[in-house]
Protein backbone atom coordinates (compact mmCIF):
# COMPACT_ATOMS: atom_id res chain seq x y z
CA UNK A 1 0.00 0.00 0.00
CA UNK A 2 2.92 2.38 0.64
CA UNK A 3 3.84 2.10 -3.04
CA UNK A 4 0.31 2.98 -4.16
CA UNK A 5 0.09 5.92 -1.78
CA UNK A 6 3.54 7.08 -2.85
CA UNK A 7 2.48 6.96 -6.50
CA UNK A 8 -0.31 9.48 -5.91
CA UNK A 9 1.73 11.62 -3.51
CA UNK A 10 4.57 11.73 -6.02
CA UNK A 11 2.25 12.59 -8.91
CA UNK A 12 0.58 15.35 -6.96
CA UNK A 13 3.88 17.07 -6.04
CA UNK A 14 5.51 16.43 -9.43
CA UNK A 15 2.72 18.30 -11.24
CA UNK A 16 4.15 21.48 -9.73
CA UNK A 17 7.80 20.56 -9.22
CA UNK A 18 8.68 19.33 -12.73
CA UNK A 19 7.73 22.61 -14.50
CA UNK A 20 9.55 24.39 -11.68
CA UNK A 21 12.64 22.24 -12.42
CA UNK A 22 12.58 23.27 -16.08
CA UNK A 23 12.34 26.90 -15.00
CA UNK A 24 15.34 26.58 -12.67
CA UNK A 25 17.35 24.90 -15.45
CA UNK A 26 16.52 27.82 -17.76
CA UNK A 27 17.49 30.27 -15.01
CA UNK A 28 20.78 28.41 -14.47
CA UNK A 29 21.57 28.60 -18.17
CA UNK A 30 20.90 32.32 -18.11
CA UNK A 31 23.04 32.67 -14.97
CA UNK A 32 25.86 30.74 -16.64
CA UNK A 33 25.81 33.08 -19.65
CA UNK A 34 25.67 36.09 -17.32
CA UNK A 35 28.62 34.85 -15.25
CA UNK A 36 30.67 34.04 -18.33
CA UNK A 37 29.89 37.48 -19.81
CA UNK A 38 30.81 39.24 -16.58
CA UNK A 39 34.13 37.42 -16.32
CA UNK A 40 34.84 38.26 -19.95
CA UNK A 41 34.11 41.99 -19.71
CA UNK A 42 35.97 42.42 -16.41
CA UNK A 43 39.09 40.68 -17.74
CA UNK A 44 42.06 43.06 -17.90
CA UNK A 45 42.98 41.94 -21.41
CA UNK A 46 39.47 42.52 -22.80
CA UNK A 47 39.24 45.49 -25.19
CA UNK A 48 35.52 46.27 -25.69
CA UNK A 49 34.46 47.69 -29.07
CA UNK A 50 31.90 49.84 -27.19
CA UNK A 51 32.20 52.75 -24.71
CA UNK A 52 33.01 51.93 -21.05
CA UNK A 53 29.50 52.88 -19.91
CA UNK A 54 28.06 50.00 -21.97
CA UNK A 55 30.35 47.56 -20.16
CA UNK A 56 29.12 48.93 -16.81
CA UNK A 57 25.49 48.47 -17.87
CA UNK A 58 26.17 44.93 -19.15
CA UNK A 59 28.06 44.13 -15.94
CA UNK A 60 25.14 45.45 -13.86
CA UNK A 61 22.63 43.34 -15.79
CA UNK A 62 24.88 40.28 -15.36
CA UNK A 63 25.10 40.82 -11.60
CA UNK A 64 21.31 41.11 -11.37
CA UNK A 65 20.90 37.94 -13.46
CA UNK A 66 23.40 36.01 -11.31
CA UNK A 67 21.63 37.12 -8.11
CA UNK A 68 18.27 36.23 -9.66
CA UNK A 69 19.60 32.78 -10.60
CA UNK A 70 20.82 32.24 -7.04
CA UNK A 71 17.42 33.26 -5.69
CA UNK A 72 15.68 30.99 -8.22
CA UNK A 73 17.75 28.02 -7.04
CA UNK A 74 16.97 28.82 -3.39
CA UNK A 75 13.27 29.27 -4.22
CA UNK A 76 13.29 25.95 -6.08
CA UNK A 77 14.90 23.97 -3.28
CA UNK A 78 12.72 25.44 -0.52
CA UNK A 79 9.60 25.51 -2.72
CA UNK A 80 9.90 21.81 -3.57
CA UNK A 81 10.11 20.81 0.07
CA UNK A 82 7.27 23.19 1.03
CA UNK A 83 5.10 21.58 -1.68
CA UNK A 84 5.69 18.16 -0.11
CA UNK A 85 4.64 19.51 3.29
CA UNK A 86 1.63 21.15 1.64
CA UNK A 87 0.72 17.74 0.18
CA UNK A 88 0.71 16.28 3.71
CA UNK A 89 -1.49 19.10 4.98
CA UNK A 90 -4.03 19.14 2.14
CA UNK A 91 -4.22 15.38 1.80
CA UNK A 92 -4.75 14.79 5.52
CA UNK A 93 -6.39 17.88 7.03
CA UNK A 94 -8.57 19.46 4.37
CA UNK A 95 -11.61 17.86 2.67
CA UNK A 96 -9.23 15.44 0.92
CA UNK A 97 -8.75 13.84 4.34
CA UNK A 98 -12.25 12.31 4.04
CA UNK A 99 -10.92 10.14 1.25
CA UNK A 100 -7.43 9.64 2.66
CA UNK A 101 -8.56 8.31 6.01
CA UNK A 102 -11.33 6.10 4.67
CA UNK A 103 -8.94 4.18 2.43
CA UNK A 104 -8.33 0.62 3.61
CA UNK A 105 -4.87 1.60 4.81
CA UNK A 106 -3.32 1.83 8.28
CA UNK A 107 -2.63 5.32 9.62
CA UNK A 108 1.05 4.45 10.01
CA UNK A 109 1.19 3.49 6.31
CA UNK A 110 -0.16 6.93 5.36
CA UNK A 111 2.48 8.53 7.54
CA UNK A 112 5.29 6.40 6.10
CA UNK A 113 4.27 7.24 2.53
CA UNK A 114 4.20 10.95 3.30
CA UNK A 115 7.59 10.85 5.07
CA UNK A 116 9.21 8.93 2.19
CA UNK A 117 7.61 11.29 -0.37
CA UNK A 118 8.91 14.41 1.38
CA UNK A 119 12.35 12.83 1.91
CA UNK A 120 12.64 11.91 -1.78
CA UNK A 121 11.60 15.40 -2.88
CA UNK A 122 14.14 16.86 -0.46
CA UNK A 123 16.88 14.73 -2.06
CA UNK A 124 15.62 15.67 -5.52
CA UNK A 125 15.63 19.39 -4.77
CA UNK A 126 19.09 19.10 -3.19
CA UNK A 127 20.45 17.21 -6.18
CA UNK A 128 18.99 19.64 -8.75
CA UNK A 129 20.17 22.68 -6.77
CA UNK A 130 23.73 21.34 -6.40
CA UNK A 131 23.73 20.36 -10.08
CA UNK A 132 22.66 23.88 -11.09
CA UNK A 133 25.30 25.52 -8.90
CA UNK A 134 28.06 23.27 -10.26
CA UNK A 135 26.79 23.79 -13.81
CA UNK A 136 27.00 27.57 -13.41
CA UNK A 137 30.44 27.39 -11.76
CA UNK A 138 31.80 24.87 -14.29
CA UNK A 139 30.56 26.48 -17.47
CA UNK A 140 30.23 30.07 -16.31
CA UNK A 141 33.86 30.37 -15.26
CA UNK A 142 36.73 30.38 -17.72
CA UNK A 143 37.95 26.91 -16.66
CA UNK A 144 36.28 23.93 -15.03
CA UNK A 145 35.32 24.79 -11.46
CA UNK A 146 37.15 21.78 -10.05
CA UNK A 147 40.45 23.12 -11.37
CA UNK A 148 39.96 26.60 -9.97
CA UNK A 149 41.73 28.05 -6.97
CA UNK A 150 38.36 28.63 -5.26
CA UNK A 151 37.56 24.90 -5.26
CA UNK A 152 41.05 24.00 -4.01
CA UNK A 153 40.81 26.62 -1.27
CA UNK A 154 37.43 25.30 -0.12
CA UNK A 155 38.90 21.80 -0.02
CA UNK A 156 41.91 23.02 1.96
CA UNK A 157 39.69 24.79 4.46
CA UNK A 158 37.57 21.64 4.87
CA UNK A 159 40.74 19.59 5.40
CA UNK A 160 42.07 22.00 8.00
CA UNK A 161 38.73 22.03 9.82
CA UNK A 162 38.29 18.27 9.80
CA UNK A 163 41.99 17.34 10.11
CA UNK A 164 43.12 14.44 7.98
CA UNK A 165 40.08 12.11 8.23
CA UNK A 166 38.16 14.05 5.62
CA UNK A 167 36.44 11.04 4.04
CA UNK A 168 35.30 9.73 7.40
CA UNK A 169 33.92 13.15 8.30
CA UNK A 170 32.11 13.46 5.00
CA UNK A 171 30.43 10.06 5.53
CA UNK A 172 29.60 10.88 9.16
CA UNK A 173 28.16 14.29 8.39
CA UNK A 174 26.34 13.09 5.30
CA UNK A 175 24.66 10.48 7.49
CA UNK A 176 23.94 13.12 10.12
CA UNK A 177 22.55 15.44 7.45
CA UNK A 178 20.15 12.79 6.13
CA UNK A 179 19.14 11.91 9.68
CA UNK A 180 18.56 15.62 10.34
CA UNK A 181 16.37 15.88 7.25
CA UNK A 182 14.28 12.89 8.36
CA UNK A 183 14.02 14.28 11.88
CA UNK A 184 12.89 17.64 10.56
CA UNK A 185 10.31 16.07 8.26
CA UNK A 186 8.77 14.10 11.11
CA UNK A 187 8.92 17.10 13.45
CA UNK A 188 7.23 19.35 10.88
CA UNK A 189 4.57 16.68 10.24
CA UNK A 190 3.94 16.49 13.98
CA UNK A 191 3.66 20.31 14.16
CA UNK A 192 1.27 20.40 11.18
CA UNK A 193 -0.81 17.67 12.83
CA UNK A 194 -0.94 19.48 16.19
CA UNK A 195 -1.73 22.80 14.48
CA UNK A 196 -4.52 21.21 12.42
CA UNK A 197 -6.12 19.52 15.40
CA UNK A 198 -5.71 22.30 17.96
CA UNK A 199 -6.38 25.43 15.88
CA UNK A 200 -9.90 26.19 14.68
CA UNK A 201 -8.65 28.71 12.08
CA UNK A 202 -5.22 29.61 10.67
CA UNK A 203 -4.05 26.02 11.05
CA UNK A 204 -0.92 26.52 8.93
CA UNK A 205 0.08 29.58 10.94
CA UNK A 206 -0.46 27.60 14.14
CA UNK A 207 1.73 24.78 12.78
CA UNK A 208 4.54 27.26 11.94
CA UNK A 209 4.29 28.77 15.44
CA UNK A 210 4.39 25.34 17.06
CA UNK A 211 7.42 24.38 14.94
CA UNK A 212 9.42 27.45 15.93
CA UNK A 213 8.33 27.16 19.57
CA UNK A 214 9.38 23.49 19.65
CA UNK A 215 12.74 24.26 18.05
CA UNK A 216 13.32 27.06 20.55
CA UNK A 217 12.64 24.74 23.46
CA UNK A 218 14.74 21.93 21.96
CA UNK A 219 17.67 24.26 21.28
CA UNK A 220 18.22 24.68 25.05
CA UNK A 221 19.13 21.03 25.85
CA UNK A 222 20.96 20.77 22.51
CA UNK A 223 23.19 23.74 23.41
CA UNK A 224 23.77 22.37 26.90
CA UNK A 225 24.85 19.02 25.40
CA UNK A 226 27.15 20.83 22.96
CA UNK A 227 28.91 22.71 25.74
CA UNK A 228 29.14 19.49 27.69
CA UNK A 229 30.91 17.81 24.74
CA UNK A 230 33.37 20.67 24.42
CA UNK A 231 34.21 20.40 28.11
CA UNK A 232 34.53 16.61 28.03
CA UNK A 233 36.88 16.63 25.04
CA UNK A 234 39.01 19.55 26.07
CA UNK A 235 42.15 17.41 25.91
CA UNK A 236 41.17 15.64 22.71
CA UNK A 237 39.99 18.32 20.25
CA UNK A 238 40.30 15.95 17.29
CA UNK A 239 37.38 13.93 18.66
CA UNK A 240 35.01 16.90 19.07
CA UNK A 241 33.49 16.75 15.52
CA UNK A 242 32.97 12.97 15.94
CA UNK A 243 31.36 13.52 19.34
CA UNK A 244 29.04 16.17 17.88
CA UNK A 245 28.06 13.79 15.14
CA UNK A 246 27.30 10.99 17.61
CA UNK A 247 25.40 13.31 19.96
CA UNK A 248 23.23 14.86 17.24
CA UNK A 249 22.60 11.48 15.65
CA UNK A 250 21.26 10.19 18.98
CA UNK A 251 19.21 13.36 19.52
CA UNK A 252 17.73 13.23 16.01
CA UNK A 253 16.81 9.56 16.38
CA UNK A 254 15.26 9.95 19.85
CA UNK A 255 13.41 13.20 19.12
CA UNK A 256 12.37 11.95 15.67
CA UNK A 257 10.86 8.80 17.19
CA UNK A 258 9.03 10.84 19.83
CA UNK A 259 7.64 13.14 17.10
CA UNK A 260 6.69 10.15 14.92
CA UNK A 261 4.77 8.27 17.63
CA UNK A 262 3.09 11.47 18.82
CA UNK A 263 2.05 12.35 15.26
CA UNK A 264 0.73 8.83 14.65
CA UNK A 265 -1.19 8.86 17.94
CA UNK A 266 -2.84 12.17 17.03
CA UNK A 267 -3.78 10.96 13.54
CA UNK A 268 -5.22 7.71 14.90
CA UNK A 269 -7.09 9.09 17.89
CA UNK A 270 -7.60 12.84 17.74
CA UNK A 271 -8.25 13.63 14.11
CA UNK A 272 -11.57 15.37 13.54
CA UNK A 273 -11.98 16.73 10.03
CA UNK A 274 -14.18 19.82 9.94
CA UNK B 1 -34.41 -10.07 15.62
CA UNK B 2 -31.06 -10.51 13.89
CA UNK B 3 -28.10 -12.13 15.56
CA UNK B 4 -24.91 -10.13 16.01
CA UNK B 5 -23.24 -12.12 13.18
CA UNK B 6 -25.90 -10.97 10.72
CA UNK B 7 -25.77 -7.32 11.72
CA UNK B 8 -23.97 -4.78 9.62
CA UNK B 9 -23.40 -2.33 12.46
CA UNK B 10 -23.28 -3.07 16.18
CA UNK B 11 -22.98 -0.22 18.65
CA UNK B 12 -22.77 -0.85 22.37
CA UNK B 13 -22.77 2.10 24.75
CA UNK B 14 -21.33 4.23 21.94
CA UNK B 15 -20.47 7.71 23.17
CA UNK B 16 -18.62 10.48 21.38
CA UNK B 17 -17.82 13.76 23.07
CA UNK B 18 -16.01 16.84 21.82
CA UNK B 19 -14.41 18.17 24.96
CA UNK B 20 -17.00 17.73 27.69
CA UNK B 21 -19.96 17.96 25.32
CA UNK B 22 -21.37 14.57 24.28
CA UNK B 23 -22.54 14.47 20.67
CA UNK B 24 -23.59 10.83 20.80
CA UNK B 25 -24.57 9.41 24.15
CA UNK B 26 -24.60 5.74 25.16
CA UNK B 27 -25.97 4.48 21.85
CA UNK B 28 -27.02 0.83 21.67
CA UNK B 29 -27.86 0.14 18.07
CA UNK B 30 -27.82 -2.97 15.90
CA UNK B 31 -28.47 -2.41 12.20
CA UNK B 32 -29.19 -5.37 9.94
CA UNK B 33 -27.77 -6.14 6.50
CA UNK B 34 -29.77 -5.62 3.32
CA UNK B 35 -31.69 -2.49 4.32
CA UNK B 36 -31.79 1.14 3.30
CA UNK B 37 -31.86 3.04 6.56
CA UNK B 38 -32.53 6.73 7.01
CA UNK B 39 -30.52 8.44 9.72
CA UNK B 40 -32.75 11.38 10.45
CA UNK B 41 -32.67 14.34 12.74
CA UNK B 42 -32.15 18.06 12.90
CA UNK B 43 -28.74 19.69 12.65
CA UNK B 44 -26.53 18.83 15.62
CA UNK B 45 -28.39 15.61 16.44
CA UNK B 46 -25.27 13.48 15.85
CA UNK B 47 -25.93 12.08 12.36
CA UNK B 48 -22.59 13.05 10.84
CA UNK B 49 -20.70 12.02 13.97
CA UNK B 50 -22.30 8.57 13.83
CA UNK B 51 -21.38 8.20 10.17
CA UNK B 52 -17.82 9.40 10.79
CA UNK B 53 -17.46 6.85 13.59
CA UNK B 54 -18.69 4.06 11.31
CA UNK B 55 -16.36 5.24 8.52
CA UNK B 56 -13.39 5.22 10.88
CA UNK B 57 -12.80 8.96 10.74
CA UNK B 58 -13.43 9.36 14.48
CA UNK B 59 -12.68 7.24 17.54
CA UNK B 60 -15.41 6.68 20.15
CA UNK B 61 -14.91 8.36 23.51
CA UNK B 62 -16.36 5.22 25.10
CA UNK B 63 -18.29 2.16 24.03
CA UNK B 64 -17.77 0.21 20.83
CA UNK B 65 -18.82 0.23 17.21
CA UNK B 66 -18.28 -2.80 14.99
CA UNK B 67 -18.88 -3.18 11.27
CA UNK B 68 -19.74 -6.65 9.98
CA UNK B 69 -18.59 -7.96 13.36
CA UNK B 70 -15.13 -6.42 12.99
CA UNK B 71 -13.44 -3.58 14.83
CA UNK B 72 -13.02 -0.41 12.78
CA UNK B 73 -9.80 -0.55 10.80
CA UNK B 74 -8.45 -1.13 7.29
CA UNK B 75 -10.55 -4.34 7.04
CA UNK B 76 -13.84 -2.50 7.66
CA UNK B 77 -12.80 0.43 5.46
CA UNK B 78 -12.37 -2.07 2.63
CA UNK B 79 -16.08 -2.94 2.84
CA UNK B 80 -17.46 0.52 3.62
CA UNK B 81 -18.19 3.02 0.88
CA UNK B 82 -18.43 6.51 2.34
CA UNK B 83 -19.87 9.65 0.77
CA UNK B 84 -19.06 12.76 2.80
CA UNK B 85 -21.03 16.00 2.70
CA UNK B 86 -18.38 17.73 0.62
CA UNK B 87 -16.25 16.80 -2.39
CA UNK B 88 -12.99 15.20 -1.29
CA UNK B 89 -11.10 15.27 -4.58
CA UNK B 90 -7.66 16.56 -5.34
CA UNK B 91 -8.76 19.46 -7.56
CA UNK B 92 -6.06 18.71 -10.12
CA UNK B 93 -7.27 15.16 -10.70
CA UNK B 94 -9.75 14.16 -13.41
CA UNK B 95 -12.64 11.67 -13.09
CA UNK B 96 -10.39 9.27 -15.02
CA UNK B 97 -7.61 9.71 -12.42
CA UNK B 98 -10.14 9.18 -9.65
CA UNK B 99 -11.29 5.92 -11.23
CA UNK B 100 -7.63 4.77 -11.42
CA UNK B 101 -7.31 5.74 -7.78
CA UNK B 102 -10.39 3.73 -6.76
CA UNK B 103 -9.19 0.73 -8.79
CA UNK B 104 -5.85 0.89 -6.96
CA UNK B 105 -7.32 1.04 -3.47
CA UNK B 106 -10.67 -0.74 -3.61
CA UNK B 107 -10.80 -4.28 -4.92
CA UNK B 108 -14.62 -4.04 -5.07
CA UNK B 109 -14.65 -1.04 -7.44
CA UNK B 110 -16.51 -1.67 -10.71
CA UNK B 111 -14.76 0.57 -13.20
CA UNK B 112 -17.03 -0.28 -16.13
CA UNK B 113 -20.09 0.72 -14.16
CA UNK B 114 -18.49 4.03 -13.17
CA UNK B 115 -17.37 4.77 -16.74
CA UNK B 116 -20.85 4.05 -18.08
CA UNK B 117 -22.53 6.34 -15.56
CA UNK B 118 -20.06 9.16 -16.20
CA UNK B 119 -20.57 8.74 -19.94
CA UNK B 120 -24.38 8.75 -19.54
CA UNK B 121 -24.16 12.01 -17.65
CA UNK B 122 -21.99 13.48 -20.41
CA UNK B 123 -19.27 14.44 -17.95
CA UNK B 124 -15.84 14.79 -19.56
CA UNK B 125 -13.70 12.17 -17.80
CA UNK B 126 -10.53 14.05 -18.73
CA UNK B 127 -11.61 17.37 -17.28
CA UNK B 128 -9.92 18.42 -14.05
CA UNK B 129 -12.16 18.45 -10.98
CA UNK B 130 -11.58 22.16 -10.51
CA UNK B 131 -13.24 22.76 -13.88
CA UNK B 132 -16.36 20.71 -13.12
CA UNK B 133 -19.52 22.36 -11.80
CA UNK B 134 -20.53 21.78 -8.17
CA UNK B 135 -23.37 19.49 -9.26
CA UNK B 136 -21.12 17.43 -11.54
CA UNK B 137 -18.49 17.10 -8.81
CA UNK B 138 -21.15 15.71 -6.47
CA UNK B 139 -22.40 13.35 -9.15
CA UNK B 140 -18.89 12.05 -9.91
CA UNK B 141 -18.31 11.47 -6.21
CA UNK B 142 -21.62 9.61 -5.87
CA UNK B 143 -20.84 7.52 -8.95
CA UNK B 144 -17.46 6.52 -7.52
CA UNK B 145 -18.97 5.64 -4.15
CA UNK B 146 -21.90 3.68 -5.62
CA UNK B 147 -19.70 1.86 -8.14
CA UNK B 148 -18.13 -0.08 -5.32
CA UNK B 149 -19.59 -3.49 -4.45
CA UNK B 150 -19.42 -2.52 -0.78
CA UNK B 151 -21.22 -4.17 2.11
CA UNK B 152 -22.06 -0.88 3.77
CA UNK B 153 -22.72 2.50 2.13
CA UNK B 154 -22.57 5.54 4.37
CA UNK B 155 -24.10 8.51 2.59
CA UNK B 156 -23.90 11.76 4.52
CA UNK B 157 -26.44 14.28 3.22
CA UNK B 158 -26.24 13.05 -0.38
CA UNK B 159 -29.14 15.20 -1.56
CA UNK B 160 -28.53 18.38 0.42
CA UNK B 161 -27.75 21.44 -1.63
CA UNK B 162 -28.66 19.99 -5.04
CA UNK B 163 -31.60 20.82 -7.29
CA UNK B 164 -34.66 18.48 -7.43
CA UNK B 165 -33.59 16.95 -10.76
CA UNK B 166 -30.20 16.09 -9.32
CA UNK B 167 -31.92 14.68 -6.20
CA UNK B 168 -33.90 12.29 -8.36
CA UNK B 169 -30.75 11.25 -10.19
CA UNK B 170 -28.89 10.67 -6.92
CA UNK B 171 -31.67 8.60 -5.37
CA UNK B 172 -32.10 6.58 -8.57
CA UNK B 173 -28.35 5.94 -8.63
CA UNK B 174 -28.39 4.75 -5.03
CA UNK B 175 -31.35 2.42 -5.50
CA UNK B 176 -30.22 0.96 -8.79
CA UNK B 177 -26.60 0.40 -7.79
CA UNK B 178 -26.49 -1.00 -4.31
CA UNK B 179 -26.23 -4.72 -3.75
CA UNK B 180 -29.45 -5.98 -2.05
CA UNK B 181 -27.35 -7.77 0.58
CA UNK B 182 -25.63 -4.51 1.48
CA UNK B 183 -26.80 -1.88 3.94
CA UNK B 184 -27.24 1.73 2.92
CA UNK B 185 -27.36 4.43 5.58
CA UNK B 186 -28.56 7.79 4.32
CA UNK B 187 -28.28 10.77 6.61
CA UNK B 188 -30.61 13.62 5.71
CA UNK B 189 -33.16 16.07 6.97
CA UNK B 190 -34.94 16.16 3.57
CA UNK B 191 -37.37 13.40 4.43
CA UNK B 192 -39.95 14.03 1.79
CA UNK B 193 -37.50 13.12 -0.96
CA UNK B 194 -36.17 9.92 0.60
CA UNK B 195 -39.27 8.60 2.32
CA UNK B 196 -40.16 6.13 -0.42
CA UNK B 197 -36.56 4.93 -0.69
CA UNK B 198 -36.12 3.87 2.94
CA UNK B 199 -36.83 0.51 4.58
CA UNK B 200 -36.07 1.70 8.10
CA UNK B 201 -35.49 4.98 9.89
CA UNK B 202 -33.68 6.22 12.95
CA UNK B 203 -34.68 9.50 14.59
CA UNK B 204 -31.76 11.05 16.43
CA UNK B 205 -31.97 13.94 18.83
CA UNK B 206 -29.14 15.36 20.93
CA UNK B 207 -27.09 12.24 20.39
CA UNK B 208 -29.80 9.82 21.50
CA UNK B 209 -32.15 7.56 19.57
CA UNK B 210 -35.74 8.76 19.73
CA UNK B 211 -37.19 6.16 17.38
CA UNK B 212 -35.89 3.23 15.35
CA UNK B 213 -38.43 1.35 13.30
CA UNK B 214 -39.38 0.24 9.81
CA UNK B 215 -41.03 2.80 7.55
CA UNK B 216 -43.91 0.41 6.96
CA UNK B 217 -44.75 0.01 10.64
CA UNK B 218 -44.37 3.76 11.19
CA UNK B 219 -47.25 4.28 8.79
CA UNK B 220 -49.28 1.50 10.46
CA UNK B 221 -48.62 2.68 14.03
CA UNK B 222 -48.86 6.42 13.58
CA UNK B 223 -51.08 6.66 10.50
CA UNK B 224 -48.85 9.27 8.92
CA UNK B 225 -45.88 9.37 6.59
CA UNK B 226 -42.32 9.72 7.80
CA UNK B 227 -42.16 13.41 6.94
CA UNK B 228 -45.24 14.17 9.04
CA UNK B 229 -44.04 11.91 11.87
CA UNK B 230 -40.70 13.74 11.88
CA UNK B 231 -42.47 17.09 12.26
CA UNK B 232 -44.55 15.74 15.14
CA UNK B 233 -41.63 14.14 16.96
CA UNK B 234 -39.40 17.19 16.66
CA UNK B 235 -42.25 19.65 17.23
CA UNK B 236 -41.73 21.44 13.88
Amino acid sequence: MVKKLLKYDFRSVSRLVFPFTLAVFAASLLGTVALKTMILITDDGFQPPWPAVVSIIIGGICVILIIATGLAIIAFSTGTVIMSYARYYTNCFTDEGYLTFTLPVKTSTHLHAKIINTFLWFLYSGFISVFCVFFILSFGTSSAFFNTEIYKTILDILKSVFFEDLHLYIIEYLFLGLLGVLYNIVLIFACITIGSIVAKKQKVLAAIGIYYGTNLILSIPMNIFSVFILMLNENNPAFIPHAYCILYSILFIVLGLVAYFFCRHLLQNKLNLA
Amino acid sequence: MTTQQNNMIDCNGLTKSYGKMPVLFNLDLHLPAGKIIGLLGPNGSGKTTFIKLAAGLLKPTSGTIRIHNQEIGPETKAIVSYLPERPYFDKMMTPMDMMDFFVDFYSDFDRNRAETMIKNLQIDPTSKMKHLSKGNKEKVQLILVMSRRAKLYLLDEPIAGVDPAARDYILRTIISNYDPSATVIISTHLLYDVENTLDEYIFLSNGKILLYDSVKSAKEKHGVGLDELFRRVYGW
